[in-house]
């Protein structure tokens, strides 16, 4: 008896082993990387009749390998390492799954670098488009994304580029490099998501544009009121515009001196954007901004070696930053009337009774309020040298 | 059976699973916005108060469990029929758990895998470990238990960078109510279900220790608690928290250049396998012993067959299912975790005075 | 409808060869039957796409007649 139960429990046994090996496989529908296509970057804009226009850059990754490895051998026509396609639809996920009417494989999303919204979307509202991105399970949230300006996302989606295979890693590269020059707001799909949601700040976008037939320029940024494009920042204006809300991380600030220029190297700084109330009513808009800078080039005759130069470059430095913190902010209050600067956030946080009336005038209100800027300077070193070359003397 | 004992480690650390349980997907204060710490808190202290309630009934009625105790203090006939309501409610949870699970992973994992899979394959792993005895699922929690915090820790520290530290301001601002509200609901769930833990806690080896685990494993997962609900606040802000369907998930999500999201599931498995572990032990042992039948192992097949049905028949959909755990549940469970173990309490301390010595008659 | 009673009958047929070799009492039985009959019905209903109004919605119904949710 005992010896026939433990027989059958060794069958039961094996059985259930092997039930489990159909288990091991993963997940319900499993797809090979040679099922999907991979997609790198994504474009949304609309037709003029009002349906979404999606692109889709996707890699081929067989192309890529030969790209790299097959690179001065010659001969033979080349695979394009990514291609480009554009689809309408009435919604987001209708072009995405239509799409595949001329596309083979099915689009994998997780490995999208950027999404690059196009202006004309940005007029009618960007919101209800990206419902999709936030519900899908396989979107990376930690996507850049730009607004191409003067161009349609398909047009920059399309270009090649030697510096990279992919051309969407190369524009997500590029605006990522902005922590060097803090000319461009990286933004990601959280960000902006948190922006809209809060209702306490105007998002502004990077802005993307095309340099030329093989290069994208991602300077400035797009300054969204209600959802809407209300206009752009220039280079400058965006610079002020990050140190006003700390994130320049570094970034070269030209100074005008007697005998020339100096390139001011910030290495770091910190930005705080704050609303001061008086009788339970805001009467200033408070920015400051604390910088560390080195000398990073003299391009001119002068001298550098005592603290009392250093004194007066702070000085100009200071004016410099300042002047650029208030173009930016005289541009979001009186052209765009959009408080991208999120002061709003402050009013929220310290004065919620204030915020519940205000909330749906903020943006009226914030472009009356008088701003006062405070920009600290320190200046540590000078680098190698201390002064330029000497001619005149 | 009376030879079954748990050290008081792994008491901890079950009840610890199982207050995590479902909560490591669905933030249980999420009703109050930005002052759910608040309502953690109140409903943490509250919490710890009921669980200590639990164990003051435990002790007071040495090495007897729920059925017994009801038998004992209702009378026979008012005490079976309470004790089946129990055995209902412990199924019904462990559905609930096990459809949370089901609709996490249909959600975010394994979107086009049929959810009755997903769920019947989960519970045929906690059938077993169920049949394998408590002691067995005791020192699992040893083994798995820990690592709840330690991927809390990884997500929360790799979220480091991404903070906004001021989130959650301002406080208070639609007043108190919705905090008591949610306060309330957090009494309930996670805190008040852990009235499973009667049919368990005469397993502990020992006695004298029952109070200090129960409290100070009650402190810890409110803390741990407040500490998640500060993490995903500062990363998501309360609008986008307010939107989402699964929050911590969402978070890990939010992880900038590596994607550690599978950690969640992790974490969803280990604390929502203690508890419906812990469920379908409580159920099962409380119908044996309300029909007298010996070895509890004969009915978990059907009850985890029963609990794997009504998980799928119990709400249509996902939004369904949130909006009837938030509005019936809290007031559903009173009577099964606050009502009775008062009475129970009270009856307690009364009979206790004139014969400390209850007979045993534990199997 | 075929995979359900299948799984179903898989269960049934190991949980009562069990039954049997331990030499269980009646009521087991009777408890399992009644469990398995109940989780059987429910399921091949909820396969034919006929789901039957679920507990939570009775006791939603009970709470809304006491009058504690509105």
């Amino acid at each position: 008896m005992y010896g026939k139960i433990k027989k059958r429990s060794g069958i039961v046994r094996i059985a259930f082993l092997l039930m489990i090996l159909l288990l091991l496989t993963g997940c319900w529908n499993n797809r090979d990387l040679t099922e999907i296509n991979i997609v790198a970057g994504i474009g949304l804009d609309r037709t003029e009749d009002g349906k979404v226009l999606l692109t889709v850059q996707v890699v081929e990754p067989a192309a890529i390998q030969t790209v790299s490895s097959g690179k001065g051998k010659g001969g033979g026509a080349q695979p394009k390492p990514v291609f480009v396609e554009s689809f309408e639809g009435e919604t987001v996920f209708e072009a995405i799954r239509g799409i595949l009417s001329i596309v083979d494989k099915r689009l994998f999303f997780s490995t999208a670098q950027v999404l690059i919204l196009g202006e004309r979307l940005l007029q009618k509202g960007m919101v209800e488009v990206l419902d999709f991105f936030q519900r899908e399970n396989d979107i990376n949230y930690g996507m850049n994304i730009l607004v191409a300006k003067g161009v349609t996302p398909g047009e920059i989606l399309e270009i090649e580029n030697d510096m990279d295979s992919i051309p969407a890693v190369y524009i997500k590269e590029t605006a990522e490099n902005t922590v060097s020059r803090g000319t461009v707001k990286k933004t990601t799909l959280i960000d902006l998501i948190k922006d809209i949601d809060s209702g306490e700040r105007q998002p502004a976008i990077g802005q993307i544009t095309k340099a030329g037939d093989k290069e994208i320029r991602t300077e400035g940024v797009a300054v969204i009121k209600d959802e809407k494009l209300a206009g752009w920042l220039d280079p400058y204006e965006t610079r002020g515009y990050m140190f006003a809300i700390g994130e320049v991380k570094s970034a070269i600030v030209n100074i005008p001196v007697d005998k020339g220029k100096i390139a001011m190297e910030i290495i770091r700084s910190k930005g705080k954007a704050k609303v001061r109330f008086e009788n339970g009513e805001p009467s200033t808009l408070t920015i400051k901004v604390e910088v560390e800078a080195n000398v990073g080039a003299y391009e001119g005759r002068g001298r550098l070696d005592s603290q009392d130069d250093l004194s007066i470059l702070k000085e100009i430095l200071k004016n410099e930053i300042k002047k650029e913190i208030t173009q930016a902010l005289e541009k979001a209050q009186k052209e765009y009337s959009s408080d991208i600067f999120g002061f709003g956030s402050y009013v929220h946080k310290y004065h919620p009774e204030y915020w519940k009336k205000v909330k749906k005038d903020w943006n009226d209100i914030f472009s009356k309020l008088p701003a006062d800027i405070q920009v600290d300077v320190k200046v540590m070193r000078t680098g190698i040298i201390k002064s330029p070359v000497k001619k005149d003397e | 059976m009376g030879k079954v004992r748990i050290s008081s480690i792994q008491l901890f650390l079950l009840l610890s699973g199982f207050l995590f349980g479902s909560t490591v997907i669905l933030a249980p204060a999420k009703g109050a916005k930005n002052d759910a710490w608040l309502a953690i808190l109140i409903g943490g202290a509250c919490g710890v108060l009921l669980m200590g309630v639990y164990a003051a009934i435990a002790l007071l009625n040495p090495s007897k469990t729920l059925v017994d105790i009801l038998e004992e203090k209702l009378g026979k006939v008012a005490g079976t029929i309470v004790a089946i309501l129990y055995v209902w409610y412990f199924i019904h949870l462990a559905s609930l758990v096990f459809r949370d699970f089901g609709e996490f992973i249909c959600s975010v994992t394994f979107p086009e895998m049929p959810m009755v899979v997903v769920i019947g394959l989960f519970a045929a792993v906690l059938l077993y470990a169920v049949n394998s005895g408590i002691e067995v699922v005791g020192r699992l929690s040893e083994l798995l238990v820990p690592l709840i915090p330690v991927i809390m820790l990884i997500i929360s520290l790799s979220l480091f960078t991404v903070h906004d530290f001021t989130a959650f301001l301002p406080i208070l601002e639609n007043g108190i109510t919705p905090v008591l509200k949610t306060a309330l609901s957090f009494i309930t769930f996670p805190f008040g279900e852990t009235v499973a833990f009667l049919m368990l806690f005469p397993h502990l080896n020992q006695k004298e220790k029952l109070k200090n685990v129960v409290l100070i494993s009650a402190i810890v997962s409110t803390l741990m608690q407040v500490l998640i609900f500060f993490r995903d606040i500062s990363v998501l802000g309360s609008g986008l928290m307010d939107r989402a369907t699964f929050i911590p998930h969402l978070t890990s999500l939010i992880i900038p250049e590596f994607n550690i999201e599978p950690l969640v599931d992790i974490n969803l498995l280990i604390g929502g396998g203690i508890k419906i572990s812990v469920c379908l032990y409580a159920a099962s042992r409380a119908l044996c012993q309300i029909a007298g039948i010996n070895d509890y192992r004969n009915l978990t097949g059907a009850i985890s067959t029963f609990c794997v049905v009504l998980s799928i028949w119990v709400h249509e959909s996902v939004l369904d299912l949130f909006s009837w755990t938030e509005k019936v549940w809290s007031y559903y469970s009173l009577p099964f975790q606050v009502f009775v173990p008062l009475l129970l309490l009270l009856l307690s301390l009364k009979k206790s005075k004139p014969s400390n010595a209850g007979t045993a008659n534990e199997k | 409808m075929l995979i359900v009673l299948a799984v179903f009958a898989v269960l049934i047929i190991s949980d009562f060869l069990r039954f049997i070799r331990n030499k269980e009492p009646a009521k087991v039985f009777v408890i399992y039957t009644c469990l398995m009959a109940t989780s059987l019905s429910i399921s091949l209903l909820l396969a034919a796409g006929r789901r039957p109004s679920s507990p939570a919605q009775w006791i939603e119904a009970v709470f809304k007649m006491i009058g504690v949710l509105e």
